[in-house]
């Protein structure tokens, strides 16, 4: 028996106007899962911390993330006024945290939003109209997926050249393929259905169909992948910074941060490894939240 | 199962030529003339047009595209400008460290990924499942070039157990003394996907262990490691294959980061410089060969996931 | 059972394969390290052909396998024979007449004579030489852009004519372009002459593995008779960090590049030995006098003031380097430190931009930084502290990094489509010579991408002054030429100078006999190991 007939299947629940025989609101129901979740809960707190503390930056430290004092380097953590101590050119560290969240978090969720925009749109649409345009697009996701990630990333760096907008679109890009798969899998499987004929005979325009019928039952797996994706797009993006192709000193970024202290692990190991915390932290959150929220949507899989 | 791997093999070729194409408008979609961003600004007006001639970039575009793949074919990969080297050998010996590294770092990561998967599946909810998932977890998140530096700091400088740079003592090239190198960075690029081989193997087996022919095996009376070992592990290790298949990627990938940190002599050392330097041959031809190189590995792990999986119809 | 087995046979099959390899391994570490230095350097050499190479990282991993015909002492830049044991200067100093030395082999056994000199010269810097093509030759024209023509005389004379008089030029023959490589391998090997060089210097090429290592052995053959050491191994390591750790671990013996940070304690390290000597180096920023805002002096000046050298110089550098006021490192002959002085005034600064008229549209620039390079000391680090400094009074600066090779070749666009309005770059000496920063770096005739005047300077009379000192041959008159030319230069600031560095490097203390030379390569022909 096909899934999505299933009464009490939760990847329609966005879908409330067609099934109102439901008891319980599915929405609230996944919500009620997710708190029970204390993973999850976790996650979801980290997240809204480092958040609010990114976004509150200015109002939290007196410090200019960028303001060279070269006579307070190397701080070490605990400097009353420095409380995470001073890099290299006597920048604070915990200021230069907060704003660098405020870059890898936004560049974290806009990589994930271009990828799955215009995932969502190739999947939709190959899946709804097979024929060439399908044969198409998925030959395009084939090559795409022919590159290992970094590596795709890398290769269109190397066409855009270095920097954190290159290296977003980049890691955006090789974000796609996954997005299209998933959607164009759900659309195959849903558009020879009894509900979408007849939708289609009661002369609904293909969009109606597409975005009011067949994309509500893409969601669910689409914010699980999201979720755990803005943690992968986080590491990624500082990676290329990192390596030098993405955001360039001396610009608070947690992957420039990391490649700043390098030269100083001996004397002030402090500047590197905190930066690695804080990306850890965050990608930790995403995936916890990730996991909880496929729990909640789909709790047949869970152990 | 011949006839499937042909028709697999047969498919290969419009997504080699769909990279052939992307890789090679790297070179075209730069702003600026790609002749006088390779040849530097010393180079005189001759000289420019010489290479123009010689790349054809005069040239309608799909016939500089079908020279570029005649050469490819060819064996000529061109010469890199920043190390004055023909291309295709200089890939080719680079590619062999990333190789040994991704290859060592897979081996790590199956080995002790399986393992702990095993061991927490058949303990459920003790406290080694817990602890073991526990670190899978951070494994999983932790950013792998953050991992080798720390690795670094601890064995290297702290420690001073193992060396941290390059992949042989000095004067030496035998596989042999590759080992006491080969740690630390091996260890870095294995810890991610460990911890993915630990976690998806353990919820594979989970769910294997409550099917029915395990219920059916256990009602027979066979011992609990007969069960576990003979009938759910090798059930459950063919979604398993699927994630060792995926995780390759990262691991090349993951090598990237990791030769930079430890000054491991592979591709991807070179292929960032290339890029920093605007090397265009060298970063081309470095993309075009892992690209390739991915693409059989891949076709190799379906074909292994097929013979695994009786499900799969060859036809 | 099977299964049983069969996960038991494969756990142990793992734990062997381990265990084999630990043990080879092991068997691995017997390195024959009693007679061979093995040298940390910065990065991967581009080029081991000398004429081709234009960085001190190449030239350190190669400079020990060739010659010249005329050399520098050691630790100085005093000149004495190298493959010409006398020479004669024309009265109107525009002939060169070379005696060679006799019975010199090259490493592949063929013999150096005056063909090969020829041959050398020609292939860099005649177009139509049937080898010219072999090869990019960055500093052809620093060293023989004078030279009219190259004249066999007999097999061990030769006579180099210039088109007009040049007083450093003896000092150019023994620069590392003026290496001698052999004719017969530059025909065989072509291009890659540069991953298959052939010298006659005291030590001789045995491999190049790519990323890996640079690996030289001692020329027996060597006509200055066979260094003690077997072998040198150069080993690219980018990170200063891993490289001293590397020394400190025992598996390097000579690195370059400690980090200031880390320097007092490799000092106090009983079997380390840190050697510091200045050398031919400066430090600047290149300011672009041929568009705004760096076209006004007030707001050259005005920079010059801003920024807080001293800082950098103690804080950054940890005193690794010493302050400088002028472009020449005073080590050199014809140096002066009457010039004006700009020592760290951002008021003055400031007053200086309000006087230029420039606004915020033209002060907002780019600085261009490479993010690593030989001589460029800590260039990101150093270019933030400038651009904290430069902010705090009034202009807008945006870092632009790229890689040392690509920033080099941008530096040489010309002035019309060089994108650099303000980059830092340092200069280490080639020839000894005031002329060879001073003319080479300022003179009004050297703008890219003929030269190396990356600012595109020009001043009238200090371009005559120079051009005359490089004709004539009194050293007394030379000096009060230049002793002008760098009053004038300093007051119009076409360069901020930052600091001249101190070459430092580590070994360990079974290297002896290694001494330091001014123009920064390394010499290992007399060093001993203990």
């Amino acid at each position: 028996m096909p899934r999505e007939t299933e009464p009490n299947n939760p990847q329609l629940g966005a879908d409330t106007e067609d099934w109102e025989i439901k008891q319980v609101d599915p929405k609230r129901e996944i919500w009620r899962r997710l708190k029970k979740d204390k993973m999850a809960v976790a996650g979801g707190c980290i997240l809204i911390v480092v958040i609010l503390l990114s976004l509150l930056a200015p109002f939290l430290t007196g410090h200019d993330p960028n303001a060279v004092v070269t006579a307070n380097r190397l701080l070490p953590p605990g400097t009353p006024d420095h409380i995470l101590g001073t890099d290299h050119l006597g920048r604070d560290i915990l200021t230069r945290l907060l704003y660098g969240g405020r870059v890898s978090v936004a560049v974290g969720f806009a990589a994930v939003t271009i990828a799955m925009f215009f995932g969502v749109l190739i999947g939709l649409l190959a899946g709804y109209y097979k024929g060439f345009f399908d044969v198409l697009s998925m030959r395009f996701i084939d090559i795409l997926m022919a590159f290992p990630y970094v590596l795709l990333a890398i290769a269109i760096i190397a066409a855009l050249g270095p920097g954190l907008l290159n290296a977003m679109i980049a890691i955006a890009i090789v974000g796609i393929p996954y997005y299209a798969r998933i959607v164009r899998g759900t659309v195959l499987s849903l558009r020879e259905q009894e509900y979408i004929e007849a939708q289609r005979a009661l002369g609904s325009s293909d969009l109606r169909i597409l975005f009011k019928h067949i994309l509500p039952n893409a969601l669910s797996p689409i914010i699980v992948a999201a979720t755990l994706d803005v943690g992968w797009m986080i590491i990624a993006a500082s990676g290329m910074s990192f390596l030098g192709l993405g955001a360039q000193p001396p610009m608070a970024e947690w992957g420039v941060m990391l490649s700043d202290g390098k030269d100083f692990l001996r004397v002030a190991p402090y500047i590197s490894l905190l930066p690695g915390v804080a990306i850890f932290l965050v990608v930790l959150s995403f995936n916890l939240l990730g996991d909880g929220l496929r729990d909640a949507l789909d709790p047949r899989l869970k152990q | 199962m011949l006839k499937y791997s042909l028709k697999r093999l047969l498919a290969l070729i419009p997504v080699l030529i769909g990279v052939s194409i992307l890789v090679f408008l790297i070179l075209h979609l730069t702003p600026g003339d790609p002749a006088r961003i390779m040849l530097g600004p010393k180079a005189t007006e001759q000289a420019i047009e010489a290479l123009h001639r010689q790349l054809g970039l005069d040239l309608p575009l799909h016939i500089q595209y079908f020279q570029w793949v005649t050469n490819i074919l060819k064996g000529d990969w061109g010469r890199s400008i920043q190390l004055k080297r023909e291309v295709l050998p200089l890939v080719l010996t680079r590619f062999k460290a990333t190789a040994i590294l991704t290859v060592f770092a897979a081996f790590i990561a199956i080995t002790f990924g399986l393992l702990a998967g095993i061991v927490s599946a058949t303990k459920q909810y003790s406290l080694w499942d817990r602890l073991l998932m526990f670190l899978a977890l951070m494994g999983f998140c932790l950013p792998v070039f953050w991992l080798g530096l720390v690795l670094q700091v601890l064995f290297g400088l702290k420690l001073g157990w193992l060396p941290i740079s390059g992949m042989h003592p000095p004067g030496q090239a035998g596989m042999g003394s590759i080992f006491r190198y080969i740690i630390l960075p091996g260890f870095s690029l294995a810890v991610g996907t460990m911890a993915e081989i630990a976690r998806m193997t353990r919820s594979s087996m989970l769910e294997v262990i409550r099917q029915d022919y395990i219920r059916t095996a256990r009602a027979k009376g066979l011992s609990e490691r007969v069960v576990t070992y003979s009938h759910a592990l090798r059930n459950a290790l063919i979604p398993v294959v699927t994630v060792v298949g995926m995780q390759i990627g990262f691991l090349l990938s993951g090598a990237v980061l990791v030769e930079i940190i430890f000054a491991w002599p592979g591709i991807g050392t070179l292929m960032v410089n290339g890029i920093l330097a605007r090397d265009f041959p060298l970063v081309q031809g470095a993309i075009l060969f892992v690209a390739t190189i991915y693409v059989f590995v891949n076709l190799i792990v379906d074909l292994v996931y097929a013979l695994l999986d009786p499900r799969i119809s060859y036809n | 059972m099977k299964g049983m087995k069969t996960v038991k046979r494969i756990a142990f099959i793992l734990i062997l394969g381990l265990a084999v390899l630990a043990i080879a391994g092991c068997n691995g570490e017997a390195v024959d390290s009693e007679n061979t230095i093995v040298i940390g350097i910065e990065a991967e050499p581009t080029s081991l052909d000398p004429t081709q190479i234009v960085d001190y990282n190449s030239s350190r991993a190669a400079m020990e396998m060739y010659d010249s015909l005329i050399r520098f002492k050691d630790g100085s830049t005093d000149l004495e024979p190298g493959l010409a044991t006398e020479w004669d200067v024309s009265e109107d100093g525009l002939e060169y007449t070379f005696k060679l030395r006799e019975g010199v082999k090259f490493h592949d056994e063929t013999l150096f004579d005056a063909e090969a000199v020829k041959f050398n010269i020609d292939r860099q810097i005649d177009p139509d030489h049937e080898y010219h093509d072999t090869g990019e030759f960055g500093y052809a024209d620093t060293t023989f852009g004078m030279v009219e023509e190259v004249i066999v005389l007999d097999e061990n004379t030769v006579k180099i004519i210039l088109d007009e008089p040049f007083a450093p030029f003896l000092g150019n023959m023994a620069m590392h372009s003026a290496s001698m490589v052999s004719p017969a391998a530059i025909k065989e090997f072509g291009k890659d002459i540069s991953q298959n060089p052939v010298g006659t210097g005291p030590f001789k090429f045995v491999s190049w593995d790519p990323g890996q290592e640079v690996i030289l052995e001692k020329n027996e053959a060597c006509w200055r008779g066979a260094p003690q050491v077997e072998k040198l191994i150069f080993r690219p390591i980018k990170e200063n960090q891993t490289r001293l750790t590397e020394l400190e671990a025992g598996s390097l013996d000579f690195i370059v590049g400690i980090p200031p940070d880390d320097l007092q304690r490799i000092r106090d390290t009983e079997e380390l030995l840190v050697l510091e000597q200045p050398g031919m180096h400066t430090w600047y920023l290149a300011l672009n006098c041929y568009r705004p805002p760096f076209d006004k002096k007030e707001v050259r000046q005005a920079a010059n003031y801003a920024i807080n050298k001293e800082a950098i110089v103690n804080d950054i550098l940890k005193g690794t380097g010493i302050r400088a006021v002028n472009l020449l490192p005073p080590l050199l002959w014809g140096y002066t430190d009457d010039v004006r002085d700009y020592s760290y005034d951002p008021d003055k600064a400031r007053e200086l931009l309000e006087e230029s008229g420039y606004g915020e549209a033209e002060l907002t620039i780019d600085f261009h930084v490479p993010e690593s390079g030989s001589g460029m000391q800590q260039p990101v680090a150093m270019a933030t502290a400038i651009q904290s400094d430069l902010e705090a009074v009034g202009f807008k600066i945006k870092i632009q990094q790229l890689e040392w090779g690509t920033f080099l070749d941008k530096t040489e666009d010309p002035p019309e489509t060089n994108e650099f309005i303000m980059h830092e770059l340092s200069w280490m000496g080639d020839n000894g010579d005031p002329d060879n920063f001073l003319y080479t770096l300022l003179c009004g005739t050297q703008w890219p991408p003929k030269g190396f005047n990356g600012g595109f300077y020009k001043n009238d009379h200090v371009d005559s002054l120079l051009l005359e000192a490089r004709k004539i041959t009194d050293p007394a008159r030379r000096i009060e030429l230049y002793e002008e030319a760098q009053q004038l230069i300093v007051e119009d600031s076409p360069l901020i100078v930052v600091d001249h560095e101190t070459q430092i490097v580590a070994m360990k203390k079974k290297i002896q006999g290694f001494e330091l030379h001014p123009t920064g390569v390394f010499r290992f022909d007399k060093v001993t190991i203990q």
